[in-house]
This record gives structure tokens, C-alpha cells and sequence, in this order.
């Protein structure tokens, strides 16, 4: 199976989902996930990522089929834990899931940009529709506008001569990574977003669109000119920091409900400062990054219930940045990243990851029972299932890594 | 045709891009945007490029009326009303309206630093030629970043898609054609969701006018 096949299996599954019955809603939900995550095994080609803009032919590297696969898995779990689903959660994973398929695996940078538009077009209308606030519009105001940025950029490459403003290049693309992934500003669109949606439609964004956006920016500097590549790293870093500063602070000032989102918006900006630091050492960091989110925010992204309290405790410590967490690995790669490019930049780093460690910390001592029925069993054996996979991660992370994202992550 | 008339049809264009509103305002973007960007396309791509460019707007005139039906079909009245604005309207001394207008003045000095001074092209590198697909390119962009509505969005989303199609083409590299042809299509699909949407919410005939 190839990529183009993929992209049309994750379409007809969300089609599918869509014309299931309510009776069929919950079964299908619960299905169909995971049949995406064997296709998207299946359409694996060994190698290493495409160059987003240096064009070639659709192919699915095993990094993206590992975050394809896995991300339906996280998916599949955020659905099973979900106390009711609507019958749209399939559509729009359908819909979304298509478009990231194309940008993870195509060497066009229009179709790239375009995959990011309809990616993006897909989240605001299932955003706007679940819950029409400012908060939501603002998701289809400011990504259209990255996915906008990066379109132009497309049409402006390769952008080789000097007077061919490589800058302008460079600095669109970085809008266009920065906003998609909710660097800029400050977290702010994903945000305000997060108190009013429930978990499934925000994970189609934290567990599909923003690991892919960053996934494929690591790719990025390396496809321009001098110039636009110096543009494009010198801004990703920079917002990257103020974005990880921000959302640290953040994350001690807001209520339990979106603590978690934000600290996750950390993490991605302190993703974006590897990118932007240009250190191989920065992918291995992103990824179990990436990695460490894909088995939390299933659990997390949910409200507190009976029942989940001790798994939940778990996962917490799991995106703490203590060690053994899997997360300490990832900020402390990312970490080492920012040592090699400069001590301020490091400083800057250090401090934010910090600053996430005594949210998360707070989060585990304050963690709430919740207020209801007890959950039901099948969703307290994933949430233990979710903290068993964060353990392993945290003990065993490059090997987790390799598992997820194939060998030559 | 010579490039002051190509960027003289291309802001009336843009304008109306800017501008318009309710109900009909995806279509009638389209529509005004493909006749704006067509003499470009065909001084930059050849006479079957601006049959697609028009091609393209005619295609999202007809398939609102055509989505409008098949959203009536439906008779369900749930769901986001795409004209009414997302959250509390905000009540100030300027409308929607003028605040994109006055937006419109800034991406028009845009448009022309970018014509003048970003060369475009994978072959040869032109220079001056950018500002039609700049400026329409750039109030798609502001009609993004300044939507109150699903509308504003959906009119944001088909005028890049033309404006970048149409660069495309001047672009040029290895058949343009097909994937310009792509960009093009996004348009009425635009304007099918959108009119899909609309169906959903019927009102009187007076709000529904324009």
C-alpha cells in the first residue's frame, strides 16, 4: 500500500464513520482506529524522511508511519476513554488524518502547504461546530493564516540567489511551523481551546497535526539556502523559548482542566527550539517528546473520574521531566541541544523545563478523584494500560523510540 | 496585455474579495477573483489556464445551488450557522467591514514591496510581475485573519486558492499546469461546503438576500 492509498483508507474510514447509525456509532469508533493502525504499518517504506521541498514522489517513511500508526492507536484510546462520542470524531480523524498522511509523505512543497490547508480546515469547521466561541474561531483564523504563510512559501522556493529574499522565505515558513504547532502566539488559539472541547477533538490536533508539522520541520533547513535556512532556525528558536516560557508559567497559573494542554504546548515549543538550534541530538528529543504525549494525552486530555485517580498519577509523573520519565529524556535531549548552540539558549531552556517539572509535580500532588460514577473497567485497565506504557517508555526511551519511529530515528 | 492593466483588474478583484459579504459571499469571491486573475494566468500559463481560472469560478457558482439542495436534503437545523459570528460580536466604533477595508490598505503596499522586490520562478526569476496574485493573495490571507464568521474562513480559503494557483503558473518549472489545476479546484469545493452549511440554517428571504 502506498501513501496516496493511505490518505484515501483514512478518508473512506472517517466516510465510513460518518454514515454509521447512532446504534453503530461507538463500535465503529472503536474499530476503525485500529485498522488504521495496521494500514499505516503496512504503507511503511524503509528510509529516511522525505524533503518537504526539494520535491520526488509520495512516500511514507517508517518515522511518519510510526507516528501515523501510533497517533490512530492514541486516538483509538482518547475514543475507548471518552464517556460519549457525537458520530463526528471519526469523520474529522478520517478527514485530518488524510491530509497528514499527504504532508508526512510528499516531496511537493505545494501539495505540503495545500495538505496543511485542508488539515486545517478540517480542525476549524469540527472546532467551530463543537464549540463556536472566539477561542475556536481563532483556530481557523491564525492556522489558516500558518497554513497560508506556508502556501506562499511554497510558490516563493527554491529562492537561491541572494536577492531572491531567502529571508522572507525563511521567516514564512517559520510562521506557518510556529502557528500550526501553536508556538505563537503563545499558545494562545490551541489555548483558549482547551477548556472548551472535549478530548477526542482536541487530540486530532495535539496527536496528529502538530507532531506531524514538527516532524516535518526537522527536514526543513536542511532543503533551503543559507540565508532562508538561518531565518527560518534563528525565528523557530527564539519563539520556540518565549512559547516553552510562556506556556511553563501558564501551566502554574491555570486550573486543573487545562494544565495538561498547556504543558503540552510547552513541550512542543521546546520541540520547535531544537529544530530551530539545528542539532541532530534535537530529533531524538522531539521524538520521545512527541512519543511521551502520544501515551499521556489520552488519559489527561479527560476529565478526572473515579477510578482513574492512580493511573492518572502515573501519567503525571510520566510528562513530569523527573527522571525516569520519559519526558526527562526528551527536554534533556533537547536540552543538551540547546547547550551545543549556545549557554543563553540553554539557560532559557533549562528554566522553562523546569518551570513545566513544578507544574506537573503540582498536578500530581493536587490531582483530583473527579465527581460521578466510578469509570467504567474496561476504561480503568487503558488508563493502566496508558501509565504501564509511560513506565516502559521512561526506562527504556531510545529503545521505545526505535520501536515507534523504525531505526534511523 | 501589459502589467499596469493586469494589477488594475487584480485590485478590483481583491477588493471585492475585501468587501463582500453574507450569504453569496463565497461564490461571488470566486467569481470575482477568477475574472481578476484570469489575464494574468493567460499572459502567464496560456489560454487553458485562464479557462481553468474561470472555469473555476463558474464551477463554484454552480455548485453552491447544487450543495444548497443536497443540504436541504438533509432538513437538519443543528449545527454552526456559518454567517452568524462565532462568540459575542464585538460592538465597535468600526464594523467587519471596514476593518478588513483599512486591512486592505496595509496588504496593498504590501503586495507591491513583494512585486518589487521578490523575485518568482524555478526556471527564470522574474521580477514586478508578482503584485495581481500578491494582492488577491493577501486579502485572502486578511479575510482569514479577520473572519468573525465560518463564511469569512471559507471566502479566506478559495481566494488563496486561486491567487496561488494562478502564482503557480508564474512560477512555472516542469507543467505547472496540473497542480495550478488542483489549487483551482479547492474553490468550489469551498463553496460547496459553505452553501452545504448555509442550507442547514434556511431564513427568511429578506436576510437571505445578497
Amino acid at each position: 500500500m502506498n501513501a496516496a492509498w493511505l490518505a484515501a483508507a483514512w478518508l473512506a474510514v472517517g466516510v465510513v464513520g460518518g454514515l454509521a447509525g447512532a446504534r453503530a456509532r461507538r463500535p465503529v469508533a472503536l474499530v476503525v482506529p485500529l485498522l488504521l493502525v495496521v494500514l499505516s504499518l503496512l504503507a511503511t517504506r524503509g528510509g529516511l524522511r522525505p524533503d518537504q521541498l526539494a520535491g520526488g514522489r509520495l512516500s511514507l517513511p517508517r518515522e511518519a508511519a510510526g507516528l501515523l500508526s501510533a497517533g490512530a492507536a492514541a486516538l483509538w484510546l482518547c475514543l475507548l476513554l471518552a464517556e460519549r462520542l457525537d458520530g463526528l470524531e471519526v469523520v474529522t480523524m478520517g478527514a485530518i488524518g488524510a491530509a497528514v498522511v499527504l504532508l508526512l509523505s510528499t516531496g511537493s512543497p505545494l501539495l505540503f502547504a495545500v495538505a496543511t490547508m485542508l488539515a486545517v480546515a478540517a480542525l476549524s469547521l469540527r472546532w467551530i461546530s463543537a464549540a463556536p466561541t472566539r477561542a475556536t474561531l481563532a483556530a481557523g483564523r491564525v492556522a489558516g493564516v500558518g497554513a497560508a504563510a506556508l502556501v506562499a512559501a511554497s510558490v516563493l522556493l527554491p529562492a537561491t540567489s541572494p536577492d531572491a529574499q531567502p529571508g522572507l522565505v525563511g521567516g514564512l515558513l517559520a510562521v506557518g511551523v510556529l502557528a500550526l504547532a501553536a508556538v505563537v502566539p503563545l499558545g494562545g488559539w490551541a489555548a483558549g481551546s482547551l477548556a472548551e472541547l472535549r478530548a477526542p477533538e482536541i487530540a486530532v490536533w495535539l496527536l496528529l497535526i502538530a507532531p506531524a508539522i514538527l516532524l516535518s520541520a526537522f527536514s526543513i533547513p536542511a532543503d533551503l539556502p543559507l540565508l532562508a535556512s538561518l531565518a527560518f532556525q534563528h525565528t523557530i528558536l527564539a519563539c520556540g523559548l518565549i512559547g516553552a516560557l510562556w506556556a511553563g508559567l501558564q501551566s502554574l497559573r491555570t486550573g486543573r482542566s487545562t494544565r495538561y494542554g498547556r504543558l503540552a504546548l510547552g513541550d512542543l515549543s521546546l520541540i520547535a527550539a531544537g529544530i530551530g538550534t539545528g542539532e541532530p541530538v534535537a530529533l531524538g528529543g522531539g521524538l520521545l517528546l512527541i512519543l511521551t504525549h502520544l501515551v499521556a494525552a489520552p488519559l489527561l486530555l479527560q476529565p478526572a473520574r473515579p477510578g482513574l485517580g492512580p493511573p492518572r498519577r502515573l501519567v503525571w509523573l510520566a510528562v513530569s521531566g523527573l527522571p525516569p520519565s520519559p519526558s526527562f529524556w526528551g527536554r534533556f535531549l533537547v536540552l543538551e541541544a540547546c547547550v551545543a548552540f549556545s549557554d543563553a539558549v540553554a539557560a532559557a531552556c533549562l528554566v522553562a523545563g523546569g518551570l513545566l517539572t513544578l507544574a506537573a509535580v503540582l498536578a500530581v500532588a493536587h490531582e483530583e478523584t473527579g465527581e460521578g460514577a466510578p469509570a467504567a473497567h474496561r476504561r480503568i485497565a487503558a488508563a493502566w494500560a496508558l501509565a504501564a506504557v509511560a513506565l516502559a517508555v521512561g526506562l527504556l526511551p531510545m529503545g521505545a523510540v526505535h520501536l515507534v519511529f523504525g531505526g534511523t530515528a | 496585455m501589459n502589467q499596469p492593466l493586469l494589477d488594475l483588474v487584480a485590485f478590483g478583484a481583491g477588493a471585492v474579495a475585501v468587501v463582500v459579504d453574507r450569504r453569496r459571499a463565497v461564490p461571488l469571491a470566486c467569481l470575482a477573483v477568477a475574472l481578476g486573475l484570469a489575464p494574468s494566468a493567460a499572459t502567464y500559463g496560456g489560454g487553458w489556464a485562464a479557462v481553468i481560472v474561470l472555469g473555476a469560478g463558474a464551477a463554484a457558482a454552480v455548485a453552491v445551488p447544487l450543495a444548497h439542495l443536497a443540504g436541504r436534503l438533509r432538513a437538519a437545523q443543528h449545527g454552526v450557522d456559518p454567517l452568524v459570528p462565532v462568540g459575542s460580536p464585538s460592538q465597535g466604533l468600526f464594523g467587519p467591514r471596514s476593518v478588513r477595508v483599512a486591512g486592505g490598505a496595509v496588504v496593498l503596499v504590501a503586495a507591491s514591496w513583494v512585486s518589487f522586490n521578490v523575485p518568482v520562478g524555478s526556471v527564470v526569476a522574474v521580477r514586478g510581475a508578482l503584485f495581481p496574485v500578491a494582492f488577491v493573495f493577501a486579502c485572502g490571507a486578511l479575510r482569514t485573519f479577520l473572519a468573525r464568521t465560518l463564511t469569512d474562513v471559507g471566502v479566506g480559503l478559495a481566494v488563496i486558492a486561486l491567487a496561488v494557483g494562478v502564482a503557480w503558473l508564474l512560477r512555472g518549472g516542469s507543467d505547472p499546469l496540473p497542480a495550478a489545476g488542483g489549487m483551482f479546484a479547492l474553490a468550489p469545493v469551498v463553496a460547496a461546503a459553505d452553501a452545504w452549511l448555509h442550507a442547514r440554517h434556511p431564513r427568511p428571504a429578506a436576510q437571505a438576500r445578497s
